[in-house]
């Protein structure tokens, strides 16, 4: 035991010893795979940070139904009741006439023509409403069954809906959301490309450079993986080197640019927290992600450089 | 066969060695056995298969046919994974010496100790004495390009016998050397023997062959053509 402990002792201090062997080499190798974390880590925060906004924006999105002039009150309860238990319906509120002059005046307070227009009027031309929340703007099939039904359609004024704007900024943002992740993957995938290469070359130089320290070791009795290991060790490295500097670079931009980011009316703030909750987390997965391409490239360089 | 099979340290039996379906045999039917502690020189000219049967030994090949055993291992049940522990058994001293450039005297022997899993305590314990052994005192911290040839020679040997195999293997370990050189080299490989190591040596060095006195096997054309218990050599 103890002897297959100073082994693997051995083993990763031969690694690392290579590693400080040819610097620019190196330092080219672990730049790369930098680049290739930095994406990654970026398209799956950016994953969160665009799904928490389409959320957001989801939740603010209402259904607005206009009433006619007059309706009973008992009428008005019953239509709020129905409205109420369509599942995806969140909140009901009643705007009455007052109320929807009131909000008038306010949202056009700088408008001086349309606040003359109304008070030139002699009787208030706003109609009531009901602004109903939905969870969904795309699913609001079964609300509109229970608004136009028969019991319910004389109740209705102009049904007009400014939810289909939002609905269309909902869909923009989800497919902006949809092509920088699909970006974001495929930029991912081709610096992994170029990582594993990379990897694969310098190891490949290391071997070459080595080549008679490896046939003196054969020669001598050194098991396979003792000649091996020293090269896992140091592509492994790469990616644990390359993984700490991603990392910090992620987390320094994300939360320096947080409030920036947050003034765009993009909701960061899950995302912030996430990232402060779990930094361990974050860096261990970092470090596997850079390990696993490090191990994968090296594995590949000797399988076909290194015969043994 | 069996008695002989449990005396030897090293046994081959009608051992051929073909590169290639029409060639001529590397090594022809070679039959030979060798004591644990004898002192045997193998010699030959170029080409006629000295260092196919070393190659052969060390398992770098294998055979066409026939059987070896090794210090009491069959290699016809030796498997691929088995090599290195057998490489460890033999100590092997090569002409071109295949020193590690970027390690000095004391790292280059200690590299045999440290791929066998040794502590450091018990590397500092060890090779300061086979140093000693191969006269090498003081220049520890030297590194190859600081040394001559006879001396390179030297931590090669040293490194060979740091795990106190029970076989040494040279090939032609003189022949980058000067005649004192040369004969320094080769009664160290006395002095290792007289501790109890069997040794091979192979060289052409007529001069070593005929004033050692030792027991001479001939091969010529991948044939033993003479094993003579105090032989001579005369290059043809």
């Amino acid at each position: 035991m103890r002897r297959q402990w100073t082994t693997f002792l051995r083993i990763l201090q031969y690694g690392v010893r290579n590693l400080s062997r040819n610097a620019w080499l190196t330092t080219a190798a672990a730049a790369v795979m930098t680049i290739t974390l930095v994406i990654i880590a970026s398209t799956l925060l950016a994953r969160m940070v665009f799904n928490d906004t389409i959320q957001q924006v989801r939740q603010k999105i209402d259904v607005s139904v206009y009433l006619k002039d007059g309706i009973a009150e008992e009428d008005l309860q019953r239509f709020i009741t129905q409205i109420k238990k369509v599942p995806i319906v969140t909140s009901v509120e009643y705007i009455s006439k007052d109320q929807a002059s009131l909000i008038f005046q306010q949202q056009n307070k700088t408008e001086l023509t349309r606040l003359e227009a109304l008070t030139q009027l002699s009787s208030n031309p706003l109609p009531a409403s009901l602004k109903i929340k939905v969870k969904d703007p795309n699913k609001i099939d079964d609300l509109n069954k229970v608004i136009s039904s028969d019991q319910n359609k004389d109740l209705l004024g102009q049904q007009s809906s400014n939810s289909e704007s939002q609905k269309q900024a909902v869909k923009r943002i989800a497919d902006v959301t949809q092509f920088l992740e699909s970006a974001g993957v495929i930029s991912a995938v081709i610096f992994v490309i170029i990582s594993v290469l990379i990897i694969f070359n310098t190891i490949r130089m290391a071997i070459f450079n080595r080549k008679d320290e490896i046939e003196i070791m054969r020669l001598i009795g050194a098991e396979k993986y003792f000649i091996r290991g020293p090269f896992i060790v140091e592509a492994s490295l790469y990616g644990v080197l390359s993984a700490i500097v991603s990392i910090t670079f992620v987390y320094a931009l994300l939360l320096t640019k947080a409030d920036y980011i947050a003034s765009q009316g993009i909701e960061i703030g899950g995302t912030i927290h996430f990232m402060r909750q779990w930094p361990v987390l974050i860096v261990l997965g970092q470090i596997a992600v850079g390990i696993a391409i490090g191990i994968i490239s090296s594995l590949l360089a000797m399988r076909r450089y290194l015969k043994l | 066969m069996l008695v002989l099979q449990l005396r030897a340290m090293i046994l081959l039996d009608r051992v051929t060695k073909l590169y290639g379906k029409d060639s001529k045999p590397a090594l022809n039917r070679v039959s030979l056995h060798i004591d644990p502690k004898e002192f045997v020189i193998l010699v030959g000219t170029s080409g006629a298969g000295k260092s196919t049967l070393l190659k052969i030994l060390t398992r770098e090949e294998r055979p066409t046919s026939g059987k070896i055993i090794v210090g009491g291992i069959d290699y016809d049940e030796l498997k691929d994974k088995s090599v290195p522990l057998l490489r460890r058994k033999i100590g092997t001293v090569f002409q071109d010496f295949k020193l590690l450039p970027q390690r000095n005297v004391f790292e280059n022997i200690a590299f045999a100790l440290e791929i066998v899993g040794m502590t450091n305590r018990e590397i500092n314990h060890t090779v300061p004495k086979v140093i000693d052994l191969v006269g090498l005192k003081g220049k520890e911290k030297q590194f190859p390009d600081e040394l001559s040839g006879g001396e390179r020679q030297r931590v090669a040997i040293a490194r060979a016998v740091v795990r106190q195999p029970k076989i040494l293997i040279a090939d032609e370990p003189t022949g980058n050397l000067d005649p004192k050189h040369s004969w320094d080299i080769v009664r160290l490989l006395e002095k290792i023997n007289r501790y109890g190591t069997t040794v091979l040596l192979t060289t052409h060095n007529q001069d070593i062959v005929n004033k050692l006195k030792r027991r001479v096997i001939t091969i010529d054309h991948g044939k033993v053509i003479a094993d003579v218990a105090q032989g001579g050599y005369k290059q043809g």
